[in-house]
């Protein structure tokens, strides 16, 4: 989908305006990434931000959070080549699967720009479930990164997982091959029964 | 030394494991950690003793699964870390308090070549168990109303504890919340537990309440309960109307203090009548729903525990109740319990005799034994216990040689055996010799008939055809039942049987499992008998 973006130059940022929509408040931008930053729960400390904008929220983010590591996704190009961040940038998902699983592992938690997210809602809600894994292709895209295997069964080609049963089917496809993965898988298992 | 023991299943649980946890410490010293679900932080408190905690948080796992933001394998790397973190620990010993899968991964998950496991768990594709006692754990004890030992005997049997040892200076360290003690004499109660079937309801126990008033009008009450339950306990306070009755919503701590100063504490199956092992008060237990008193009961000697003779009773925990209302609960009056709070009270268990006597058809009372020879005992009250009781302390001593046989001296496994059956017989007859003789009588007509029973069934067995061993089956569940030694529950039991029973099954595998329940048989019984010639040399003059 072709996108219509324009932008405007502020004092000491370009504001940019995709599709009619202000991704940030032109006088306010400052504020408005203040007041998103201290609104947020965040439970771990590797971030992935869906939406670069005009890129001051990021700039709060490392300057408030100071020892979380921040990646950004960013679906258009030319927001990317005029908004300069000091953190990785991709706008491609299967490159962001790739720097997150195998620079960070599973634990981070994603966090969505929110005047990006309604621009790009549906692009950001199959990306954040491509991300965490919640699909079988997704999952399937993870496991390769990670070396792990787990088979499916018919009618759940299209299911978000549910956690338990995966970690009892990781477990049951691990056991003679790897005990460790095994016997941890299994215990997750056990203990969200 | 560093010890880490694993208890991961409920609060009461772990609170329950607090004498072994605290004669470890006392005992063999070095550092001890625990690893516990971190919902249950707040009992921290309560084992000062402890060098370090460490924590699975569950609902964190569980509120990651339900997070769109977080990765389904988040819950993958923080279980990753969280075993790193303990096996850089570098312990020497790994001990599973909870006999349950999770304390198995995770026994399977730490044990190496430097750190052992007391508990299941996997090394090297076999499955282990650390100790004969756990094993009996997880073959027999698992099986609900299985097991003759309170779990608290099993694992100090397995950790080689010699006694426990309730230190008071540990306790002490408890008190400290003193403005909350009432200076003048009280009694405490819990009335509420996590599962509805486990105590009474709030009406039967203001009934239990206006009885006990009936006697005592005088000492006040103190109902104990956790903060989220203070609307409802200030509610059953303005049903009730008693002047002398407070409603105290509080922590562990303070809840310690207060029920080790009472004159009684009165509670259901619950984590709280755990609080009161360490002290002197005297606890009414009111065992109902799904509480296996034999395994979980009040670990202290002169505990009073009532149980509802219901067939169905005890249940299994996840057993959702077919009936109306909880018959065990119902055949337990509200009167029997106030009268019995009196007098129990007052230490008068000639009474409480006599009440056992009066409800010998609805009610069972159990009085706890507990001493440093013995194993704890739940001992029946009033008419015809006695040869109830003598089964269980018999059952006791021929399990203890059982389980101690790879460790100690044949003659010394029978000595210490016989010892706690003799101390139960003396105990019994009050040092009477009259009595005595009586009792020794008993259980010489018990072992005779086993004797009897177990030649019968030796001999069914011994014809190894399918018609006898039809014939034999009810013989056969009617000894191992007796026996709470094996019984068609029990995984290992059904596997024997139904080799021996299935067509399909070759001569050769029947062949040898008969022999297998045939050895174990004679072996059993020939170390009952053996004990019971122990114990008929010791009372030679009496006999």
């Amino acid at each position: 989908m072709s996108n219509d973006l324009e932008w405007i130059k502020t004092e000491d940022v370009n504001i940019p305006i995709l599709n009619g929509r202000r991704l940030a408040s032109k006088k306010s931008y400052l504020k408005e990434a203040e007041a998103w930053a201290d609104r947020l729960q965040l439970v771990r400390n590797r971030l992935v931000v869906l939406g670069l904008a005009a890129g001051k929220h990021i700039e709060v983010l490392q300057a408030n959070y100071p020892n979380k590591e921040i990646c950004v996704f960013e679906s258009v190009e030319d927001i990317v080549k005029k908004v300069s961040v000091d953190v990785p940038v991709f706008t491609e998902v299967t490159e962001l699967i790739n720097y997150v699983y195998s620079q960070w592992g599973a634990s981070f938690q994603i966090v969505i720009h929110p005047t990006s997210g309604q621009a790009h809602s549906d692009l950001y809600a199959e990306v954040s479930q491509k991300l965490t894994g919640r699909t079988k292709e997704s999952l399937e895209c993870i496991f390769q990164l990670q070396g792990e295997k787990v088979e499916w069964q018919e009618g759940e080609d299209n299911v978000i997982i549910v956690d338990r049963q995966l970690y009892s089917k990781i477990a049951s496809g691990a056991k003679k091959e790897d005990p460790d993965r095994y016997y941890k898988t299994k215990l997750i298992a056990e203990i969200l029964k | 030394m560093k010890t880490l023991m694993l208890s991961l299943m409920r609060l009461g649980d772990l609170l329950m494991m607090e004498p072994v946890l605290s004669a470890w410490k006392q005992e063999k010293g070095g550092e001890l950690h625990i690893l516990m679900y971190k919902e249950f932080a707040y009992a921290k408190d309560l084992f000062p003793y402890v060098d370090r905690f460490h924590f699975i948080d569950r609902k964190e796992m569980q509120n990651t699964t339900r997070s769109a933001d977080l990765s389904i394998l988040d819950n993958y790397t923080s279980i990753g870390e969280l075993i790193e973190e303990l096996r850089s620990e570098e312990f020497t010993q790994v001990v599973s308090l909870s006999h349950n899968n999770v304390c198995f991964c995770l026994g399977s998950l730490l044990a190496s070549e430097n750190t052992s496991v007391l508990g299941a768990h996997e090394k090297d594709g076999q499955i282990l168990y650390g100790s004969p006692w756990i094993k009996y754990l997880n073959d027999i004890a698992s099986y609900e109303g299985g097991s003759v030992y309170h779990l608290v005997d099993i694992y100090k049997s397995a950790l080689g504890l010699e006694s426990i040892e309730y230190s008071q200076n540990l306790a002490d360290l408890y008190y400290g919340n003193q403005r909350e003690i009432p200076a003048e004499e009280y009694i405490c109660m819990q009335l509420t537990s996590n599962e509805e079937k486990k105590s009474f309801s709030f009406d039967k126990w203001a009934n239990v309440i206006s009885h006990f008033r009936l006697l005592d009008m005088n000492t006040k009450i103190i109902v104990l309960g956790a903060p989220s339950e203070e609307q409802d306990l200030l509610k059953f306070a303005d049903l009730i109307q008693d002047d002398n009755l407070e409603i105290c919503t509080c922590d562990l701590k303070t809840a310690k203090a207060l029920v080790s100063r009472a004159k009684l504490f009165v509670t259901p199956d619950t984590s709280i009548k755990y609080l009161a092992n360490t002290s002197d008060v005297p606890v009414l237990e009111i065992s109902v729903g799904s509480s296996q008193l034999n395994q979980t009961g009040s670990y202290k000697p002169n505990s009073l525990i009532l149980q509802a003779k219901q067939s169905c009773a005890p249940c299994g925990h996840s057993f959702e109740c077919p009936y109306a209302s909880y018959l065990c609960q119902d055949q337990i009056p509200a009167d029997l319990v106030g009268f019995s709070m009196f007098h129990h009270k007052s230490h008068d268990w000639k009474s409480l005799q006599v009440m056992a006597d009066e409800y010998l058809e609805d009610v069972d009372f159990y009085r706890t034994r507990l001493d440093d020879r013995s194993y704890w005992t739940p001992v029946v009250l009033g008419e015809m216990s006695l040869e109830k009781n003598i089964k269980t302390i018999l059952h006791q001593a021929t399990w203890q040689v059982i389980l101690g046989e790879e460790e100690v001296e044949d003659w010394q496994r029978f000595e210490e055996a016989a010892i706690k059956v003799r101390n139960f017989l003396i105990q019994e007859s009050n040092i009477s010799d009259d009595n005595l003789r009586k009792c020794l009588e008993k259980c010489e007509a018990l072992l005779l008939g086993y004797e009897l029973e177990t030649q019968e069934l030796i001999r069914c067995l011994g014809k190894e055809t399918r018609a006898s061993f039809e014939d034999s089956f009810e013989r056969v569940n009617t000894w191992f039942e007796r026996s709470g030694k094996l019984n068609l529950r029990l995984k290992a039991f059904s596997r024997m049987y139904t080799d021996i029973s299935q067509e399909e099954v070759a001569e050769e595998q029947r062949f040898q499992s008969t022999h297998k329940i045939l050895d174990n048989l004679n072996h059993m019984f020939k170390i009952e008998r053996k004990i019971s010639e122990m114990i008929r040399v010791d009372f030679m003059e009496v006999l």
